[in-house]
């Protein structure tokens, strides 16, 4: 009995801190808006893009598993998508005390030697928004549809060791899912890569 | 020319079949040494083998379930026709908690063991047999390098299979045992929901000892995240939250190591659902 009472005590514990911490973005729930600037400078807002499907990037080029997918798939996902109006923000929360940290010309240079396809790239030095979006590795991906609505976070595919010859892209899958009209058959998966260097 | 070209083959036949060999490490330095080692001389009988990582300070490679990040060591084996090797063991990790993030693994060195089991008909004064494994690692302290390697048994005489021995059994002594040698048992294990749509996990443990139970490293689940900040263990109860990677989901089990100051019991433990 008594056991029965520590379990439903904890229980409700749980669900008090669960709320307590309840991350601001969850898959089926609206974004909050949040600012970010390029590497220009230029101040972007999640608004900016209402009624447009916005993929989010968690991205540091120092990161073995980002090299690997951009010099694979992910320039010609980015510009399949780009063409089909998806807007496509890479965003970069390196801290910059962190060894992995690079200047946005350093950055911009390396992008497009990878011929990179993102529609900007955003900096989040103090990681305010990587940690609102609870990213935790590079890459880490999110598609917000055209109502603002998280509708896929996770890993960019199933193969984290970079060998199975047949992969499932995840946010490819969601993107074409969503566009079709269809509800996105996977919309959570356990991210993969590096630490993001927060 | 031609005399050239097998001079520099032979040349990087022999570095291939060394011991050590490495992904690129920064600074020219060698991150992470690797060796396969066994003091098994009768090669007629199943007998164990070890994957040795040695890294440089700093460093860790990562346990089968990484964590937030990483990616497991992982082994291929080249054998002879007929034979087969076991599960590879590894010893208990240790928890690294940078900032949100937590990382199991292993720093400076670990062990991987593994039973070979030779082809039927094999004679007691076979020779010993050609294996080979093919690693592949990531590593990481500030950054991440990956690294990959093929390893040759290798032989010990004397002095050095003596050493093998005692590495052998040190790594043994560190492998986690199954819980019921621990006196602690799992009196429940319950899932309920918690809010925006991930569940809560309490594990009761009894026995002696439970009380004195400091964590539980989780092994990863194929239709769930696990929010690895959130495993805490009070007075003998395990709680943490996962969440499943869509509604329909179930949770039916979590496998992982229950803790007790440096020992780690493996446990499978069923989940009731509790909606």
């Amino acid at each position: 009995m008594r056991q029965i009472i520590v379990v439903a005590v904890l229980l409700l514990a749980s669900f008090v801190v669960a709320l307590a911490e309840s991350p601001n973005v969850e898959v089926g729930k609206a974004v909050p808006d949040f600012s970010l600037t390029d590497l220009n400078g230029k101040t972007h807002k999640l608004s900016d893009y209402k009624g447009k499907v916005v993929v989010l990037e968690w991205t540091n080029p120092n990161c073995p598993f980002v090299q690997r997918v951009y010099r694979g798939v992910m320039p010609a996902v980015q510009k399949a998508f780009a063409e089909k109006g998806v807007v496509w923000l890479a965003v970069n929360s390196t801290n910059p005390k962190h060894k992995d940290f690079e200047t946005a010309e350093s950055l911009a240079k390396e992008y497009a030697e990878w011929k990179a396809l993102f529609t900007t790239m955003l900096l989040d030095p103090d990681g305010k928004i990587g940690k609102m979006f609870d990213a935790k590795t590079t890459p880490h991906m999110y598609v917000i549809d055209k109502e603002g609505k998280l509708v896929y976070a996770g890993a960019i595919d199933d193969d984290p060791r970079g060998n199975k010859s047949e992969k499932i892209n995840y946010v490819r899958a969601a993107l074409e899912n969503y566009l079709d009209g269809k509800p996105v058959s996977v919309s959570s998966t356990q991210p993969y890569g590096c630490a993001v260097k927060y | 020319m031609r005399v050239l070209f097998i001079i520099m083959c032979l040349f990087s036949f022999g570095v291939a079949s060394a011991q050590t060999l490495d992904g690129k490490p920064s600074g020219g330095k060698q991150i992470v040494r690797v060796e396969l080692i066994t003091d098994a001389t009768d090669f007629s009988e199943p007998f164990t083998v070890a994957i040795r990582f040695q890294i440089e300070p700093q460093w860790y490679v990562y346990w089968i379930n990484p964590g937030d990040a990483g990616l497991p060591i992982e082994v291929q084996w080249e054998l002879p026709n007929g034979w087969s090797a076991g599960k590879l063991l590894h010893p208990v990790p240790e928890k690294m908690v940078h900032g949100e993030l937590v990382a199991y693994g292993y720093k400076r060195e670990v062990i991987l063991l593994s039973t070979i089991s030779p082809a039927a008909g094999a004679s007691k004064n076979s020779q010993q047999p050609k294996l080979r494994a093919k690693l592949d690692w990531l590593v990481c302290k500030e950054s991440c390098i990956r690294g990959t390697a093929t390893v040759e048994l290798t032989k010990k005489t004397g002095e050095g299979l003596k050493r093998v021995s005692e590495v052998l059994k040190e790594t043994l002594a560190r492998l986690p045992v199954p819980i019921d040698r621990s006196g602690i048992a799992i009196e429940r294990a319950e899932l309920a929901n918690a809010p925006a749509g991930t569940k809560v996990v309490h594990i009761l443990l009894r026995g002696a000892q439970a009380q004195q139970v400091s964590d539980f490293f989780p092994e990863t689940l194929e239709n769930a995240m696990i929010d690895y900040k959130s495993i805490s263990v009070n007075n003998g109860v395990i709680t943490l939250m996962v969440t499943p990677n869509n509604e329909s989901e179930t949770i039916r089990e979590l496998r992982g190591l229950v803790l007790l100051g440096d020992k780690g019991y493996e446990c499978i433990i069923p989940l009731k659902q509790n909606q």
